[in-house]
C-alpha cells in the first residue's frame, strides 16, 4: 500500500518516519533510528532550476560558510566543527529533475559518546543554524572578499570539470540531449554568470530564499525530535514567508525524431562513449519498478547484458553500464573503448537492447536483478544517508513508500512487463569523446 | 594458541569482535553487527609491491611482471565449470567485488540474505583457480582499457607520477595496473606460480561483519577449504634511500588549472606492529595540526585563493610511510616555497598543545564512526594486515601524547624529503613562469 502525502495538512506519521509543516513552505522531517553511532541533521532548499539563479544559489552556501555573526570566518567555523566531536558539516548543490536542491548537512556523534558532557546535537544545531541564518555581513550585504573569494572557487570548479573525462562524458551527454531543457542546466552556473555575480545581488537571492524557497529538514537518527524541530522553527518564526516556489519537473514527452549525433575532440588515450535514450517512465509511473528491473537486466552492475556482452565477450572495454533517471524519464550508456571500436561498441549496446525489446530475458536474469534491487531496498535502515535519501524521495515525488513496500512491488513485476515498457525506449543522442584528429 | 581456540574482545563502546586461527591457517575475525548488510573481505597479503619472491624452501628468488597481482585477481573470477562467480553471487542477491592495492589483493561481498551461501562462494571461487592461455588472452583488452582510462585521469598520473619520483626501487613505485607491456608478458604458468605462493591460507585472512557468528563461519571454512601445505612466502623489497629520488616531477594534461601532489617520505618503518601503530596515530594527528582544515596553513591557502581543494593525508603501514598534499593552484612553486616557510615558523614557534587536544579528540570520534556499518570489515582487514588489533587502535588514539606528536614533528620534515608532482594544463609555460604573475 502507498500513501499520498497530505499536501494541506502535512501531518503524517509511519513508524519511524514523521513529517511536520513548522513554517509556510518549510518541512520538519524525522527519522528516528537508534541503532547508529552517529546522526544526520540535512536542511535542503529546493528551487526550481533556472537559468537566471543557478549560479547564484550554486555560490550561496560556500558564501555562507565563510563567516556567521558568533562563527565569523572560517578557521572559527572549521574549528568549532572539530571541537564538536568532527561534526563535519558540508555544503553541496545537486540537480533533481526541474529543481536546484542546496544542501548543508552534518553528521553528528550521538550524545552518549560524549566524554565531556557536551550536548554534541545542541551544538552542533547551534552552529549549523548560525551559519545557515546568520551570516557575516556589512551594511545588510555580504563581505566582497568572501564572495569575490568564492566566486574564483567556483568558476575553477566549473573549469575543472573537464579533468574528469568520465564524469566530463556524462556530463556533456545530458546537456546535449536536454539542449532545450533546463535539464540541460548545470547545476553550478556557467563560468560567466558566477563571475557576474555582486554580492548585492548574491545577498538579495539569499533573501528570496529565505522567503520564498521551499525547505526540507530531515534530522536522522537518535534525537530529542521535539527540540529540534522547535530550534528551526524558531529560525523561521520572524520570516513572513509568501508565494512558495513551485518544485516540479517536467518528464521528457518523446525522443527525437532522428538522433542527435555529437562527436567531441580532446588530448586523450581513451574514447568515452554514451548514448541517452528516452524512455518515458518516471517515478509516478505504475511500471517504475520495471523500468528500474529493466536497467538493472541491460547495463547496471556486473551480471547484465551489457557488462556480459560488451565487456566479457568482446573484451571491448574496462566499464560499460547503464543508468535511468526517474524524475526526466532517460536512460544512459556510458563505456570508455579504443578509438577504432567505436561502431563495435555501439551496435552491440545497442543490439543487447534490441535482445531486451524481442523478450530475450531469462528467468535467471529477472530472478538475479529483482534480488539486487530488494537487497538495495533492505539496506536503507543501515544508513543514516540512504535513509534520508529514502524518505526525501519519498517526499518529492509525493508518495509515501516504505522500503518493505518496495520490495512487494519488486517482487510482483513479470518479464511482459519490462519486455512492454521497453518497447518505448528510444536512442535520443549519441555523444563520441575521441582523440584529436591527427592521433587516432 | 591451539587450533580453533576462540579469543573474544570487547571495546568501550560495547562492540564486539571474535578471532580464531582456522586449522588451514587462515586468520578468522568476525564482527558479530544487529544490521542487515552483513559483509565479507577474503584476503591474502599480496599486492604490487610483491614482484620478487620464493618460498622459503626455494633457493631462486622469482621476478614477475608488474601488474600481475592485479590481473590474477581478475582472472580469480573465471571457474573452470564454465560458470561465472559474478552470476553465482547474484542468485543469492549478493553485491560481490574485488580489488588490488600495493601490499593486498581482496575478494569481498555484501548482501541482505543468505549470508552462508554467499559465504561459501567466496571461499569456494578464491580457493579454486583456473587459468588457460585462452582466458589468461582475453583479459588483456579489458585491463589494457582500463590502464587507458587511469592514463586519462589526472588524478591518478599525478600519484604514480609522484610515487616515482619519490622511491628510485622501492616496489612502492609500482603502478598496480603494471603498463600495456608489463601486461603482455603475463602467461597462465606465471599466474598460477603467484597463485600458489601467497594464496596459501597462512597468508590470508577472512573477515565477516553482520548477523553471523563464528560458529558459522567456522563450519563454512571447514568445509570449503581444501587442504592446503602451509608455506613460508620471502619477499625481496628493494632497499631504499630516506632521500627522494627526483625532487619535481612535471606532465601535461588536457586540463583547466596546474594540480600538485606534494609527498613527505618517511623511511623510518619500524619491524614492531606495536610501535608501528603508535606511529601511526602520532602522524595522523600531526597532520592534522599541521595541514589539516583547521590548521593555519590550509585556512591561509584557501583565504588568499592561493589553493582550491587542499587537502592532506598520510600513510604508515609496514611498506610506506609518508605525508602527502594536494590541490589545485595557478602557482605550484609559490606554494611550496609557503610550505618550506610555514614548517620553519612552526619550528620556531613550536606546536599547539590545544590544537593537539581538540584533533585528538575529533580523531577519536572519527574511529567510532567507523562502527556505524559492516563495511568495517575492509577497515578490520587493513588493520590486521599491518599487524594491528583494531580495538587496539582506538586506544592508542586515547593515549596519544604530545610529545610524541612533537618528537615526530622533529623527524619528518628536512627538505631532502621532499618531492612533488605536477601535472599541468596543455597550453601552460614551460619552466616554471606560472610564477611570474604573482
Amino acid at each position: 500500500m502507498t500513501y499520498q502525502l497530505n499536501k494541506a495538512g502535512i501531518a503524517m506519521n509511519f513508524d519511524i518516519f514523521n513529517r511536520q509543516k513548522i513554517a509556510e513552505g518549510v518541512f520538519f522531517n524525522a527519522v528516528s533510528e537508534t541503532k547508529f553511532k552517529s546522526n544526520l541533521i540535512s536542511v535542503r532548499f529546493v528551487v526550481p532550476l533556472c537559468e537566471d539563479t543557478a549560479a547564484k544559489n550554486a555560490l550561496l552556501f560556500p558564501v555562507l560558510m565563510r563567516g556567521s555573526k558568533h562563527f565569523p570566518d572560517i578557521g572559527a567555523i572549521r574549528r568549532e566543527e572539530e571541537s564538536v566531536y568532527d561534526t563535519d558539516i558540508s555544503d553541496g548543490v545537486y540537480k533533481r529533475g526541474d529543481t536546484q536542491i542546496l544542501e548543508m548537512r552534518m553528521r553528528v556523534l550521538d550524545n552518549r559518546f560524549s566524554i565531556d558532557g557536551m550536548d554534541i546535537t545542541a551544538r552542533a544545531v547551534h552552529l549549523l543554524s548560525d551559519v545557515l541564518f546568520a551570516p557575516v555581513t556589512e551594511n545588510g550585504v555580504f563581505l566582497e572578499e568572501y564572495v569575490e573569494s568564492e566566486k574564483q572557487m567556483l568558476i575553477d570548479d566549473i573549469r575543472a570539470q573537464i579533468n574528469d573525462k568520465r564524469r566530463y562524458a556524462m556530463q556533456r551527454l545530458a546537456e546535449e540531449m536536454f539542449s532545450d531543457d533546463v535539464f540541460g542546466l548545470s547545476e553550478l552556473g556557467t563560468a560567466e554568470s558566477v563571475s557576474a555575480i555582486t554580492p548585492e545581488a548574491l545577498t538579495e537571492q539569499y533573501h528570496a530564499l529565505l522567503f520564498h524557497a521551499r525547505v526540507e529538514i530531515f534530522a536522522v537518527g537518535n534525537f530529542d525530535f521535539d527540540v529540534l524541530r522547535d530550534i528551526f522553527a524558531g529560525c523561521f518564526s520572524s520570516l513572513e514567508r509568501t508565494e512558495i516556489e513551485k518544485t516540479e519537473t517536467e518528464a521528457l514527452h518523446h525522443a527525437r525524431e532522428t538522433v542527435k549525433t555529437v562527436y567531441e575532440r580532446q588530448n586523450i588515450s581513451q574514447g568515452k562513449l554514451s548514448l541517452g535514450f528516452y524512455t518515458g517512465m518516471t517515478v509516478r509511473d505504475p511500471d517504475y519498478t520495471a523500468m528500474q528491473l529493466l536497467n538493472i537486466i541491460y547495463g547496471a552492475g556486473v551480471t547484465s547484458k551489457l557488462f556480459l556482452n560488451v565487456r566479457e565477450k568482446l573484451s571491448l572495454c574496462y566499464y560499460c553500464g547503464s543508468g535511468e533517471n526517474g524524475q526526466k524519464g532517460f536512460m544512459t550508456v556510458h563505456s570508455g573503448i579504443e578509438f577504432k571500436n567505436e561502431k563495435k561498441a555501439a551496435d552491440e549496446i545497442l543490439a543487447q537492447l534490441e535482445e531486451i525489446k524481442k523478450g530475450n530475458i531469462s528467468e535467471n536474469e529477472l530472478r538475479d536483478a529483482k534480488l539486487a534491487l530488494i537487497d538495495s531496498a533492505e539496506r536503507i535502515a543501515d544508513s543514516v544517508g540512504n535513509m534520508l535519501n529514502w524518505y526525501f524521495s519519498c517526499v518529492m515525488n509525493e508518495k509515501m513508500i516504505t522500503p518493505e513496500e518496495k520490495c512487494e512491488a519488486i517482487r510482483a513485476v513479470k518479464t511482459e512487463d519490462i519486455v512492454r515498457i521497453a518497447q518505448d525506449i528510444r536512442l535520443d543522442t549519441y555523444y563520441f569523446l575521441c582523440a584529436k584528429e591527427e592521433t587516432i | 594458541m591451539s587450533e580453533n581456540q576462540i579469543i573474544q574482545k570487547t571495546n568501550e563502546f560495547g562492540e564486539t569482535y571474535f578471532y580464531t586461527k582456522h586449522k588451514s591457517g587462515l586468520d578468522i575475525y568476525v564482527i558479530p553487527k544487529d544490521f542487515a548488510t552483513n559483509y565479507a573481505v577474503f584476503a591474502t597479503r599480496y599486492g604490487a609491491i610483491d614482484n620478487c619472491f620464493k618460498t622459503e624452501d626455494e633457493e631462486n628468488f622469482h621476478e614477475v611482471p608488474d601488474g600481475i597481482a592485479h590481473y590474477l585477481e581478475h582472472k580469480m573470477f573465471e571457474n573452470e565449470d564454465g560458470t561465472d562467480t559474478f552470476s553465482r553471487f547474484a542468485k543469492y542477491g549478493a553485491s560481490a567485488n574485488a580489488y588490488t592495492s600495493a601490499t593486498m589483493t581482496a575478494y569481498l561481498f555484501s548482501c541482505t540474505n543468505h549470508l552462508k551461501e554467499n559465504l561459501e562462494i567466496l571461499l569456494d571461487y578464491v580457493s579454486k583457480p583456473y587459468f588457460t592461455s585462452e582466458n589468461v588472452e582475453k583479459e588483456r583488452g579489458i585491463i589494457a582499457q582500463e590502464i587507458k582510462m587511469y592514463e586519462d585521469n589526472p588524478g591518478s598520473a599525478i600519484y604514480y607520477n609522484l610515487l616515482q619520483a619519490m622511491y628510485e626501487k622501492h616496489q612502492t613505485r609500482v603502478d598496480v595496473a603494471g603498463t600495456v607491456e608489463s601486461i603482455a608478458k603475463i602467461t597462465p604458468e606465471l599466474l598460477y606460480d603467484c597463485y600458489n605462493t601467497f594464496y596459501n591460507f597462512a597468508n590470508m585472512t577472512l573477515c565477516v561483519s553482520g548477523r553471523t557468528d563464528m560458529q558459522t563461519v567456522l563450519s563454512i571454512a571447514d568445509r570449503i577449504l581444501p587442504e592446503r601445505e602451509p608455506k613460508t612466502v620471502c619477499r625481496h623489497y628493494h632497499e631504499e634511500k630516506p632521500e627522494v629520488f627526483q625532487p619535481r616531477v612535471t606532465k601535461k594534461f588536457e586540463i583547466s588549472r596546474p594540480m600538485f601532489l606534494l609527498g613527505v617520505k618517511d623511511m623510518d618503518i619500524s619491524e614492531d606492529a606495536e610501535i608501528r601503530m603508535k606511529k601511526r596515530v602520532a602522524m595522523s594527528i600531526l597532520t592534522d595540526m599541521l595541514f589539516g582544515p583547521t590548521s593555519a596553513f590550509a585556512i591561509d591557502v584557501y583565504e588568499s585563493g592561493l589553493v582550491n581543494g587542499f587537502e592532506a593525508s598520510y600513510d604508515h603501514s609496514f611498506d610506506s610511510s609518508r605525508i602527502f598534499l594536494e590541490g589545485e593552484t595557478d602557482a605550484p612553486e609559490t606554494f611550496y616555497t609557503n610550505f618550506l616557510a610555514y614548517l620553519d615558523e612552526i619550528r620556531e614557534k613550536g606546536l599547539c598543545e590545544e590544537d593537539f587536544n581538540r584533533i585528538k579528540r575529533a580523531t577519536y570520534a572519527s574511529y567510532i564512526k567507523v562502527f556505524d556499518s559492516t563495511k568495517l570489515a575492509r577497515e578490520f582487514t587493513h588493520m590486521i594486515h599491518d599487524a594491528c588489533d583494531p580495538f587496539a587502535f582506538g586506544e592508542a588514539i586515547k593515549n596519544a601524547s604530545f610529545g610524541e606528536v612533537k618528537t615526530l614533528f622533529g623527524k619528518l620534515f628536512k627538505e631532502e624529503y621532499y618531492a612533488m608532482s605536477v601535472v599541468m594544463p596543455l597550453d601552460a609555460e614551460e619552466d616554471g613562469k606560472d610564477d611570474e604573475n604573482e
